[in-house]
């Protein structure tokens, strides 16, 4: 291939895909400086197995696989609309949505139980770290609920098919979204 | 829907969850130093699932794994170099 | 004025407020960043005052106290660093430049681009209502440490600190934006022939510096997140007295502090090449190296940041591999340095204004470079840091490449952004004023420095020992006032010019990059069709061509259209 041809030929990873990945490699140091964080400062005190203890192990559980659950359910989403079967987009953006909402609502469990047993984030610096990760973690989650009930509506109106290859983006972002929670979770509440 | 995608995320979920169980049995049962070595392993390993499989990183140009791997290796960076003044003190 | 192309004409609002056109983008950031240039020329102004004639008034302000000063020194780096270089050597330049010279109609997502845009607006008006607000605006310093920061008591601001921490949240999040628009754009959209080692210099830069910005800033936006929440919900990662760590932050700081500089460092040098290549008629010498030298430059950017910890309290055992990483950066800059000058030659010379700030830059930033050896060996740190010796070394670097960088682009590409040719005249008593200026500000600077006088400190006349510095402090801010005024000329002649400059052809430069083949300015969707490239950007002196110039997309072995 000449040098004039070389550039300009479709070879190239779409932009939306390539703009996407910029997006999560901009967010990977995000959560890692606040868990490389976590990881120094509980590696250099001691005693923060006690307040740990007092996080709510089930729950995270079922966090693990509400949040583990719809990424599987993100990327059925994806293989529907690369069919263009947007009913079946509908259908599996619809579940990931209703499994998010469960992860938020778990979590919001977890936290009022939390508080009403004075563990509020000004208990000290191991509770600090836990309603800062989880809460960044969160707000995350919630964003991403909220790109993927825009996408739903879309795919329920049929306006989805212009832009189809969203749903692709946004299930990077949801299964960006878990793999945080994936260490979030052996990191707070197993370790 | 293309029965082949979906039987394989269907497996590789759950083989992820397989591996949460493995994670908390083994927090119950081996002592907390090889428990936390493979916790954390495990956790490499259902990432890496999750972005080879559903993220599609194992079909993507290499572009795309530069892209993330800097960033991860300058947080990798970043953790050792906090370790001298938060973990070995004086 | 665009004409349009594809479409139906789009109203005032849409073609000059909400414009999803890069080149309008690019001209919204320039306004804004000069316009906050000035707030930031002025606390300029009323530091230097303060600081030779200690709690007298200020003329045109009055009387400065020691709380309001803190928040002035604050305030000066926050709006220089964030809110002058990064809107203007970044966004508005790469905005403008990025597309046009690669060939594209605009940027791959010109929506996403306005509302970085609007973003960044948005960080604005927060940071300037942070002035209003009952306690003023922070003041715990642009690095803004804890425990000072992180506790209202402490510097007595309340909300402006917390408005603080959502400006830059909100600026950092436009920029993270800015960055995926100029990457997928220099990855997807460059045009046929247009090689990677076919892009200008500037562009590289750019698009380094949007990589080192987009990896670099993560740690900060989390030890942001924490600080916010120690100063509103009551959390304790910065406070020792709930088992938190102060020295934490500095390092999450710091890791994005130091490859900051460079983000707005590395457009200046590249504009400098470029002009300097013009203007010298010679191409970039060691274009190649010059590029691996910026990306090993900017990877190690990433492992140098505790030499701004050296004395706060970090483990010893760091201070050793941060100071080696340190002296080793030196290393690729030098390089690019050693370049610029290689490119000057044996060259034919021409001084306009653009190739004088482009020279000044030069020359002020291996000044810069000099103070930055002594500044990052550790045992010398120990004895200057905090002191006005790192605040000169650190205005050698920047101010070059920001401001003497800037203005070089700013005269280079003014005829093709607003299609008339600014005064020359003007723009070289410009240079030469500026150029005194800065230096009697800043060379006695590092004598002050070396003398002990320490930085942020409201009052140096209540040391007994910093009273001798007294008639330096004075040259120094009657000099920093002169260097203020000279930059009235650039005011004029800008604003002149947009007004009755004259009618820029396309190619005033004779330069060969892809912006200069369209119209100044150029329309919308910039060019009428796509360019094809047949050859690197500095083929300039070319045995291949009758003139000293020879354009990227000139047909192959074609004889040389007359006009163009």
């Amino acid at each position: 291939m000449n040098a004039d041809t070389a550039t300009m030929s479709g070879a190239t990873v779409p932009p939306g895909k390539t703009g996407t990945w910029w997006f999560l490699a901009s967010e990977i140091p995000v959560f890692g400086g606040l868990i490389a964080s976590y990881i120094v400062v509980r590696l250099g005190s001691a005693g923060w197995g006690e307040a740990s203890g007092h996080l709510s192990f089930t729950l995270a559980l079922i966090n693990t696989f509400l949040l583990l659950t719809s990424s599987m359910t993100v990327v059925m989403a994806h293989a529907a609309s690369e069919e263009s079967n947007y009913r079946s987009v509908a259908k599996f953006l619809g579940l990931t949505i209703l499994l998010g909402l469960g992860f938020l609502g778990v979590k919001a469990v977890e936290y009022t139980t939390e508080i009403a047993h004075g563990f509020t984030p000004a208990s000290g610096i191991f509770w600090s770290f836990y309603y800062g990760m989880t809460g960044l973690h969160g707000l995350h989650v919630l964003a991403g609920i909220i790109v993927n009930v825009v996408l739903w509506i879309g795919a329920l109106k049929g306006s989805l098919a212009q832009n189809r290859h969203r749903v692709e983006l946004a299930g990077l972002y949801w299964h960006f979204v878990d793999i945080v929670w994936i260490f979030l979770f052996p990191l707070l509440y197993l370790a | 829907m293309s029965d082949s995608h979906s039987r394989h995320y269907l497996m590789i979920w759950i083989w992820l969850l397989a591996l949460v169980l493995v994670s908390v049995a083994a927090a119950s049962i081996l002592p907390k130093a090889q428990a936390l070595v493979l916790i954390f392993a495990v956790a490499i390993v259902k990432a890496l699932l999750v972005a080879r499989n559903f993220m599609h990183l194992k079909n993507e140009r290499v572009i795309i794994y530069v892209i993330v791997l800097i960033p991860l290796t300058f947080v990798i960076i970043l953790l050792f170099a906090l370790f001298p003044d938060f973990v070995y003190r004086g | 004025m665009s004409s349009e192309t594809s479409h139906a004409p789009l109203g005032f609002w849409r073609s000059h407020v909400f414009s999803t056109d890069h080149k309008v983008i690019a001209k919204q950031y320039l306004s804004l960043g000069l316009f906050w240039a000035l707030m930031g020329g002025a606390t300029a102004y009323l530091i230097r005052w303060q600081i030779a004639h200690p709690d007298t008034e200020a003329p045109g302000w009055g009387f400065i106290a020691p709380d309001f000063y803190n928040m002035l020194v604050t305030m000066h780096g926050t709006i220089m660093v964030f809110f002058v270089a990064m809107p203007i050597l970044l966004a508005a330049f790469g905005n403008f430049l990025i597309p046009l010279m690669i060939g594209a109609k605009d940027m791959a997502f010109p929506r996403l681009n306005m509302l970085s845009f609007w973003v960044f607006f948005l960080a604005s008006v927060v940071l300037m209502t942070s002035f209003f607000v009952p306690g003023g605006a922070a003041a715990a310093g642009w690095t803004g440490y804890p425990p000072l920061s992180a506790k209202m008591e402490y510097t007595g601001v309340g909300w402006g600190m917390n408005l603080w921490l959502l400006a830059l949240a909100l600026e950092f999040a436009s920029f993270l934006l800015g960055g995926v628009n100029f990457l997928t754009t220099a990855m997807n959209m460059r045009a046929p022939g247009l090689t990677w080692f076919r892009l200008p210099v500037v562009v590289w830069m750019q698009l380094t510096a949007a990589v080192i910005f987009m990896l670099s800033v993560g740690p900060l936006i989390a030890g942001a997140v924490m600080l916010l929440m120690d100063r509103i919900i009551g959390t304790t990662f910065f406070l020792p007295e709930g088992g938190g760590e102060p020295l934490l932050w500095q390092h999450l700081f710091w890791f994005f502090g130091h490859p900051e500089v460079y983000v707005i460092l590395l457009p200046g040098l590249g504009i400098v090449l470029d002009v300097i290549s013009v203007f010298s008629r010679k191409p970039v010498f060691a274009y190649r190296p010059i590029i691996y030298s910026t990306i090993i430059a900017g990877f190690m950017s990433f492992i140098v940041w505790a030499h701004h910890q050296f004395i706060s309290g970090i483990n010893p055992r760091l201070a050793m591999p941060f100071s080696i990483t340190t002296i080793i950066i030196s290393v690729p800059f030098a390089f690019v340095i050693f370049s610029m000058i290689a490119t000057l030659w044996r060259a034919s010379i021409t001084f306009s204004a653009a190739m004088l700030f482009a020279l000044g830059t030069l020359g002020v930033f291996i000044f810069g470079g000099i103070t930055g050896i002594f500044n990052g060996s550790a045992p010398v740190d120990i004895y200057i840091h905090d002191t006005y010796f790192v605040v000169a070394h650190f205005h050698y670097t920047l101010f070059s490449s920001v401001f003497f960088g800037g203005f070089a682009g700013l005269y280079f590409w003014f005829p093709k952004m607003f299609g008339r040719m600014m005064n020359e005249a003007l723009g070289k008593i410009h240079f030469w004023l500026t150029f005194v200026f800065f230096n009697s500000v800043f060379i006695p600077m590092h004598l002050v420095g070396l003398r002990g006088m320490m930085r942020r400190i409201a009052n140096p006349m209540q040391y007994e020992f910093l009273k001798p510095l007294e008639p330096l402090n004075q040259f120094i801010t009657l000099s920093a006032i002169l260097l203020l005024l000279s930059q009235l000329f650039f005011v004029i002649n800008f604003f002149m010019s947009l007004a009755r400059g004259k009618a820029a052809e396309r190619n005033p430069w004779q330069a060969n990059t892809l912006e200069w083949t369209t119209t100044s300015p150029p329309p919308h969707e910039n060019f009428s069709t796509t360019p094809t490239v047949h050859r690197g950007p500095y083929e300039y002196s070319s045995p291949e061509s009758a003139e000293d110039w020879l354009p990227q997309d000139q047909p192959l072995n074609a004889p040389r259209a007359a006009a163009r």
